[in-house]
């Protein structure tokens, strides 16, 4: 079953045609891994998704619902969530307030959801009252991704969590979302193919502002010509 | 100069701060989250003493007439923001210069014709006439009263911004609204909150500052330049900055006008000229 799907979606930043009609479908409980060079389009597919950069034309179905001319603030209210590129953890507050103000009912995290990012991400527990500004880059991404946890959503949109991390961070995340993949489907940006296709069931590759192709990530690895054609592995 | 003369000045500085404050603390709000040069706000101000003085006679009751004509300069603003700024978000800033230069005429405008163009005093009520003691020096009440006023004033709004999720909502937006509309946030209702709450702090320091200037239809615009030097001061973007700055132009301007009565007049240029020399991003804005 289809969590999400696209259908011919095009979108337009400051006049310029970055998504070219995208068509692409993430199924339910899978990791669905989204490949590609620089500037493909893959950061606008998901913020097109978010509805941050809405699309212009096509269809995007969320669990069937339509969503695309949807505003973005309630997107995430259908059990959406989003973790940027640039990790986007606000700075003037603490990790704890980080976490607060992403929860949608409510008040609080509840006790049973924060044991669940404490058991994710253990260093997170010596964290809650550190502001976001003074958070190592690997501190930052836990807090972006934990922030993503906290409302228990059915699709995480995850943007490039190996960006600029140690390789002992980078490992730290992959445990991570093998873990958080368990409970939820995860849409996952990323250039750091060994990464990516240790943890992805499936794959999409995007070659300007089009899915190029996408299948089983099995068939991927095993296809070193195309891993040299699309990703210049 | 002896101890008692320097706690009366001391305290005049203050209460001069505080009234600073109150002046400027809506600028800074709504600048801060909106990035919107509010060039109008002066004449808000305008319009909370004209209102306030008128509300306070009609109700016969100075509390609620104060409370009641803030909130309904709250409202003015965030009208104005539902139905004008929002048009121009991540737009050009010259049509915000026009807009907000409009809105100066067609208030100023309107205050003539309610109320006339000529020079109104006011009258302190009986309970905020004369003096206290203080360390030996007489203090005026009026100057008291404004001191608590801003003090509850700067701790209703600390509190606000620091111990509520409204507030941590501001704060996150003040830094990226993107990531804050990504949370599932309507951005738009905080930012016509926001102006509701500069509106009402720019009706509450209008009030004040008639005890001051008496009522006139350009009170409010000849503030703005000291606003704007507040806010500057402070760090463009920066609350906490500009009622810090408020605070500190006070003291100069009372302890110059003091030492050096000619030179009390630029005062806050003279604490503009140190402050951005020393940091240029001023005293809490980001570098």
């Amino acid at each position: 079953m289809n969590i999400l799907e696209m259908h011919e979606v095009h979108t337009f930043i400051a006049g310029f045609h970055i998504l070219e009609g995208v068509t692409l479908t993430a199924e339910h409980g899978k990791l669905t891994i989204l490949l590609g060079r620089n500037g493909s389009g893959k950061t606008t597919t998901i913020k097109t998704i978010m509805g941050l950069t809405p699309a212009g034309s096509g269809e995007i179905l969320f669990q069937g619902k339509a969503i695309q001319k949807m505003h973005d603030f309630e997107i995430p209210w259908l059990g959406i969530s989003l973790v940027p590129e640039g990790r986007d953890v606000f700075s003037q507050l603490t990790v704890e307030e980080n976490l607060l103000i992403a929860v949608r009912k409510g008040k609080n995290i509840t006790k049973q959801r924060l044991d669940y990012i404490v058991n994710i991400f253990p260093p997170m527990k010596d964290l809650f009252k550190k502001k976001g500004r003074n958070l190592s880059g690997g501190e930052k991404q836990m807090v972006a991704v934990a922030r993503a946890l906290v409302n228990d959503d059915e699709l995480l949109l995850i943007d490039e969590p190996t960006k600029g991390l140690a390789p002992i961070m980078v490992e730290s995340m992959r445990l991570a979302l093998v873990e958080i993949k368990k409970n939820a489907t995860i849409i996952l940006v990323e250039q750091n193919f060994e990464f990516a296709s240790s943890i992805a069931d499936d794959f999409l590759i995007m070659e300007h502002g089009k899915i190029a192709c996408g299948g089983k990530i099995g068939d991927l690895i095993n296809n070193e010509e195309m891993q040299h054609r699309y990703l210049g592995v | 100069m002896t101890s008692q003369l320097f706690v009366n000045i001391l305290l005049s500085a203050l209460s001069l701060g505080v009234i600073y404050f109150l002046l400027s603390s809506g600028f800074a709000l709504v600048f801060s989250l909106l990035r919107v040069s509010n060039f109008s706000h002066g004449s808000l101000i305008m319009w909370g003493a004209y209102l306030g003085v008128y509300l306070v006679k009609a109700l016969s009751n100075f509390t609620l007439g104060l409370v009641v004509s803030a909130v309904v300069i709250g409202i003015l603003l965030a009208l104005v923001e539902f139905f004008l700024f929002r048009r121009l978000y991540g737009g050009n800033p010259l049509f915000e210069l026009l807009l907000t230069f409009g809105l100066i005429y067609i208030l100023d405008e309107a205050v003539k014709l309610i109320w006339g163009a000529a020079m109104i005093t006011v009258d302190k009520p009986l309970f905020l006439q004369g003096t206290v003691m203080i360390y030996g020096e007489p203090f005026a009440v009026l100057r008291l009263y404004i001191f608590g006023l801003g003090a509850f004033i700067c701790a209703a709004l600390y509190f606000l911004l620091n111990k509520t999720k409204l507030g941590l909502i501001i704060t996150a937006g003040i830094e990226n609204k993107e990531m804050v509309r990504a949370l599932g946030i309507n951005i738009n209702k905080v930012f016509t909150f926001v102006c509701w709450l500069g509106g009402f702090l720019a009706g509450i320091a209008g009030f004040v500052l008639a005890f001051f200037t008496g009522l006139s239809p350009e009170m409010g615009t000849n503030q703005l330049l000291n606003v704007l030097v507040i806010v500057v001061v402070g760090g463009l973007g920066s609350f906490m900055g500009a009622a810090i700055a408020a605070i500190i132009m006070g003291l100069a301007e009372a302890f110059l006008g003091f030492y050096l009565p000619e030179l009390a007049i630029l005062s806050s240029f003279i604490v503009m000229f140190i402050v951005l020399g020393i940091k240029p991003s001023g005293l809490l804005g980001e570098e």
